[in-house]
């Protein structure tokens, strides 16, 4: 379904014009700008929650289960905080759009984020977004193609998953995007914002009505399951509910029904409102159910019954498929599904849950004083003035780093490189000579290249008037050929292969496949591995 | 703390990195040959990587950005002034030496620790795979397991306890490491072993567990199949339950697909001898954990909420009309639960012991007064059954008392005798009934067995018998046991049991033809015929006895 949801965005991007020389590119190249503002004017897709509906099955269809839950653990890693809805109830509920939701969830996510941002960094957002979709969809073919492929899959979703930590760090430097999501929470729940209650059908009025629209919450989560039955169980006196409640309006809930003489709770439905979700409320919802489940009605564990959609979901929170929890606790308290998987969550008797951000810091402020004791990686220096010569080449070589020979550095260690040519010296002199002469040599070859035409030299502005906008780390051969004649720049080969690789990588970022700029990319790239591999010893293989 | 984590990693926004990565991920070969050069190279997966040129920098000194979010550089590329948008060459930075050193535990090193923090604080606790992935010299369990021991069971919660390591600088924590290292080393390789093997047991016990329960299921049920009571209280309770469902107007269509199915699966739940169709307990569709009936007294309570909804644009008037259905829809609850509790406390899933001793007549007598249960308490409702069933006994005696005063008895012995006699004639005769169509006509031996059979004493008594006025066939009787037979002499108990006639009936033919005779309206044996609506041949037979005894005249 990634795949298939990738091939339109795919085709978005490929009608994006291609740039030319001729004096019509200008104007096409408007074009392409003016499809890019109105698409950010378009709504983002609502997308709809996970669904917790077990399904029944024979005993063979639990291993189809068992693998589909493993895939849908892969999708949810699109979405770090993408929230469940969870029931115990036998009703079946078929949710094939869950992946391209969630994909448009994450998407809105994206979009909404930085809305006061300048046009050219929304710009780029939306180029951002593109490229993480054909990455969604590119992991998706690999996974359908080999079982190797599929090994490499979950690799292109974390790749997805950095990106959220960027947007939380930099405005909290130091901390991750789970404690960013917590503390921010935390702080409007102490502004008064934001309130969690943990209550049952007690008679009040307004206790009712909150009840009331958090069953709405779970009928839209779950269209397939019967209201009644929601509202027997929200408004039953035996379970409770944690409610999330911002300006009085209920966001989300976990509807649970405590075991006191078990010392368990049963976990029955768990939902976050649509246009509310992956802004850590479910994460932060179960942290305040297992400190009020802990504190108010003494358990110690938590289980429920997860179709494919909520484990991710579950397993993120702290919940297991191996039951620990003796049998004799709960057999017979909880309804047996064939079609749902039984997970488990101990509740750990001292975390403070509803601050764990806190404990966190205090942890990473203790271990950052004893390496600072043993250390000196805590210092900050001031930035070096390189003063930079064209093609980024600085006027002179530093020749002593502050702070380098504090921690231990030595000039032995100077120019280390995993890339060996075929003529290897003791002499560090010597070794420096070889390298440059083969960049020349690889230069030349890229030069002499028939496809080599659109790199040879920096692209126009005037020409291509936005090119600058998009690629803010533009790299030719000429600016390469320029750094090599330095014989400052390429300390080691590494560099020289990261310049050409970002050389090609930026044509095939601002040109559409089935451009003549991005054939010729991916033409001269395979030209320069050939030629980089003959040049270098066997076995060392470019990265 | 930031790190880079090799080409699939880069943090960065800018769309030259992620299309390289989008198109290292494409391409499997080209992942296959990274981890295959990787491999080669380190032994350990790569941490940290150069942001500029891709270096594997891990365990050397690098160069981190003070002013970008995870973002490092090798020494070759800071001191030529590299940059990468966002970074800029003037940016300021910190020297990241080498923390490869344990710092609270040999195993452990400095970064590995760093590592653990950050991806707690990135993924949250309790999201160990990430976790884990983020640590990346480490499994899943090696972190869950350090994180509890250190953190978690510190004495210094939720800061680890730090003492051991105290004034001791890098080289001496190494040694420190080296000297415990070796010692925990054959330690660890059991603890892998026996990791292996836990690997494989959870789902071998999860099997057998699925298995187990199953079974126990079952055992349980036969359990209370055979703790239910006789066919009797089955019935009624059903007809009650029957009773409810129709008051409530029928559930709805999922409620009754549960209701089939409940009644279908207790249908082939294996019953005792004597009980007829599925407990009370599962037709009634009581969960005893949960305390939970399927279905519920009126179960279509909740369709008044089911499409309930508070809106900002509601007005005053309508909020109040929506919290009174809401209060409205509590009192329902409340009733359920009054009528779940009275179930409960009376106990009416289960046998009432109370009835223990009763027979079936006087337990459907019983069933009769249910509907008066809710008006008493279970001590008074007792007292009235108790009554009541005294009642019923007392005039089932009055009943038998007339009958054996009709039969001739004079006094309460007599009508003791005469009852039981009674009582064993009656199951004389059925199970004569039962042998002659068993053996498709009568037999002398086989009837004198029969007769000689002891009567059983819980056959309820019957009204009074008619005699066998029209049987052909010559069946001998035995009269010994019967009232007044030791009053005939041997030749009269053969003549009563030839014609069948019981010795209290014989001696009133007797003596009603002995007072005709001697009123002299009787003077011949056409005479005697009529004053008994009796077979003619038995009249002559009673007749003769009489001429020997010199009354009559022949």
């Amino acid at each position: 379904m990634d795949f298939h949801g990738g091939g339109p965005l795919r085709s978005r991007s490929s009608q994006s014009p291609s740039p030319s020389h001729s004096a019509s590119a200008s104007a096409t190249s408007s074009i392409h700008k003016r499809k890019l503002v109105s698409e950010d004017h378009a709504p983002p897709f609502p997308p709809s929650s996970f669904s917790a509906d077990t399904r029944d099955g024979a005993l063979t269809s639990n291993d189809d289960l068992e693998s589909i839950s493993a895939r849908g653990a892969d999708s949810d890693s699109d979405s770090e905080s993408e929230d469940a809805v969870v029931d115990d109830d036998e009703d079946d509920y078929d949710n094939d759009n869950d992946n391209d939701s969630s994909m448009r969830t994450f998407t809105a996510s994206r979009l909404s984020n930085p809305p006061s941002a300048p046009r050219n960094t929304k710009l780029k957002t939306e180029n951002s977004t593109v490229k993480i979709e054909n990455s969604d969809g590119a992991k998706d073919a690999g996974a359908v193609g080999s079982g190797a492929a599929a090994a490499a899959g979950p690799v292109p979703g974390i790749v997805v998953k950095e990106d959220p930590t960027k947007i939380f760090t930099d405005n909290l430097q130091t901390s991750g995007a789970y404690t960013a999501r917590e503390e921010s929470l935390k702080k409007e729940e102490e502004a008064g914002k934001l309130k969690f209650v943990c209550l049952s059908n007690d008679g009040v009025d307004e206790h009712m009505v909150w009840l009331i629209g958090l069953k709405n919450i779970f009928a839209r989560q779950l269209p397939n399951m019967p209201k009644e039955y929601i509202v027997r169980l929200v408004m039953d006196r035996s379970h409770k509910s944690v409610m999330v409640i911002r300006r009085n309006h209920v966001v989300g809930g976990i509807t649970y029904r405590p075991y006191a003489s078990q010392r368990f709770g049963e976990i029955a439905f768990c939902a976050i409102t649509a246009d509310e979700q992956v802004k850590g409320y479910g994460t932060r919802l179960m942290n305040h159910l297992k400190q009020f489940a802990r504190d108010m009605d003494g358990l110690t564990h938590f289980l429920t019954y997860a179709d494919n959609n909520a484990v991710g979901y579950f397993i993120k929170q702290g919940f297991t498929k191996e039951i620990h929890l003796e049998k004799d606790r709960w057999q017979g308290y909880i309804k047996d599904y064939d079609g749902g998987i039984l997970m488990e969550c101990k509740i750990d008797p001292k975390l403070p849950y509803t601050d764990l951000s806190t404990m966190i810091r205090r942890q990473r402020q203790a271990i950052d004083e004893k390496i600072r004791e043993l250390s000196n990686c805590h210092i900050v220096y001031a930035g070096i003035d390189f003063q930079k010569k064209e093609a980024g080449i600085p006027k002179k070589i530093i020749d002593d780093i502050p702070g380098l020979r504090e921690a231990g550095w030595t000039p032995d260690q100077w120019g280390h490189s995993r890339f060996r040519t075929l003529n290897v010296s003791s002499d560090n002199a010597t070794n420096q000579k070889h390298l440059n002469g083969f960049m020349r040599s690889l230069l030349k070859s890229m030069f002499d290249h028939a496809d080599a035409w659109p790199f040879k030299e920096p692209v126009d502005a005037r020409d291509v008037p936005d090119y600058y906008d998009i690629i803010k780390d533009p790299m030719d051969l000429k600016t390469m050929s320029k750094r090599v004649d330095s014989e400052q720049y390429y300390v080691t080969f590494e560099m020289f292969v990261a310049d050409a690789r970002r050389m090609f990588a930026n044509a095939r970022t601002y040109n559409s496949p089935e451009t003549i700029y991005y054939k010729c990319s991916t033409r001269l790239e395979a030209h320069f591995q050939s030629k980089v591999q003959a040049g270098l010893q066997p076995g060392t293989k470019i990265q | 703390m930031g790190r880079s984590r090799g080409n699939f990693h880069h943090a960065d926004e800018d769309p030259n990195q992620r299309s390289r990565r989008k198109k290292n991920a494409a391409s499997g070969e080209n992942s296959e040959s990274g981890a295959a050069g990787q491999g080669a190279g380190e032994g350990k997966k790569a941490l940290y990587h150069c942001n500029y040129c891709n270096k594997d920098i891990t365990g050397k000194i690098r160069i981190k950005c003070a002013m970008c979010p995870d973002f490092d550089l090798c020494i070759e590329c800071f001191s030529v002034g590299a940059e990468v948008t966002p970074h800029k060459s003037n940016h300021p930075y910190r020297v990241m030496d080498n923390l490869s050193f344990p710092l609270i535990c040999p195993d452990w090193n400095a970064d590995d620790e760093i590592l653990l923090l950050e991806g707690i604080e990135m993924y949250g606790l309790g999201n160990w795979t990430e976790v884990a992935e983020h640590v990346g010299t480490k499994n899943k369990e090696s972190c869950i397991e350090h994180y509890r021991n250190v953190y978690l069971n510190s004495p210094f919660f939720p800061v680890p306890d730090m003492s051991h390591v105290v004034g001791k600088n890098r080289k001496e924590l190494l040694a420190m490491a080296k000297g415990q290292g070796e010692d925990k080393k054959g330690i660890s390789m059991a603890d892998l072993s026996i990791k292996a093997e836990s690997s494989f047991s959870p789902s071998r016990v999860k099997v057998e567990d699925s298995h187990k329960a199953g079974s126990a299921n079952r055992l349980a049920s036969s359990l209370n199949s055979e703790s239910d009571g006789p066919s009797g209280n089955t019935h009624a309770a059903n007809q009650k339950a029957s009773n409810v469902g129709r008051g409530k107007g029928g559930p709805g269509i999922i409620k009754m697909e549960d209701s089939q199915l409940d009644r279908d699966f207790g249908g082939k739940k294996p019953t005792s001898s004597g009980n007829e169709g599925p407990s009370l307990v599962e037709s009634s569709g009581y969960n005893a954990k949960r305390q939970e009936f399927d279905p519920e007294y009126d179960n279509d309570a909740e369709q008044l909420l089911a499409e309930m909804e508070f809106k900002d644009t509601d007005t005053d008037d309508e909020r109040e009309l929506k919290l009174r259905v809401l209060r409205f829809y509590a009192k329902r609850l409340d009733e359920r639960k009054r009528r779940k509790d009275f179930i409960l406390e009376r106990n009416l899933l289960y046998p009432n012991p109370f009835e223990k001793d009763f027979t079936p007549e006087e337990k459907a007598i019983c069933r009769n007064y249910d509907l008066f249960m809710r008006f008493h308490t279970k001590e008074e409702h007792e007292e009235l059954l108790r009554t009541v069933i005294s009642e019923h006994r007392t005039r089932k005696r009055l009943q038998d008392l007339k009958e054996a005063r009709a039969a001739g008895c004079r006094n309460s012995a007599e009508a003791d005798r005469y009852l039981a006699q009674k009582r064993k004639r009656e199951a004389e005769e059925s199970a004569r009934r039962t042998k002659e169509s068993a053996q498709g006509g009568p037999s002398n031996l086989g009837v004198s067995n029969a007769l000689m059979s002891p009567d059983s004493a819980g056959k309820d008594l019957r009204g009074r018998p008619a005699g066998p006025a029209t049987s052909s066939s010559v069946n001998e009787m035995d009269v010994t046991g019967y009232y007044g037979a030791d009053l005939l002499s041997e030749s009269e108990k053969r003549l009563c049991c030839e014609l069948r006639l019981p010795p209290a009936m014989y001696l009133k033919m007797q003596e009603q033809l002995s007072l005709q005779i001697l009123a002299g309206t009787v003077t011949a044996k056409s005479d005697a015929h009529q004053l008994f609506k009796m077979d003619a041949m038995k009249i002559d037979r009673v007749y003769d006895i009489l001429i020997k005894k010199g009354i009559g005249s022949p």
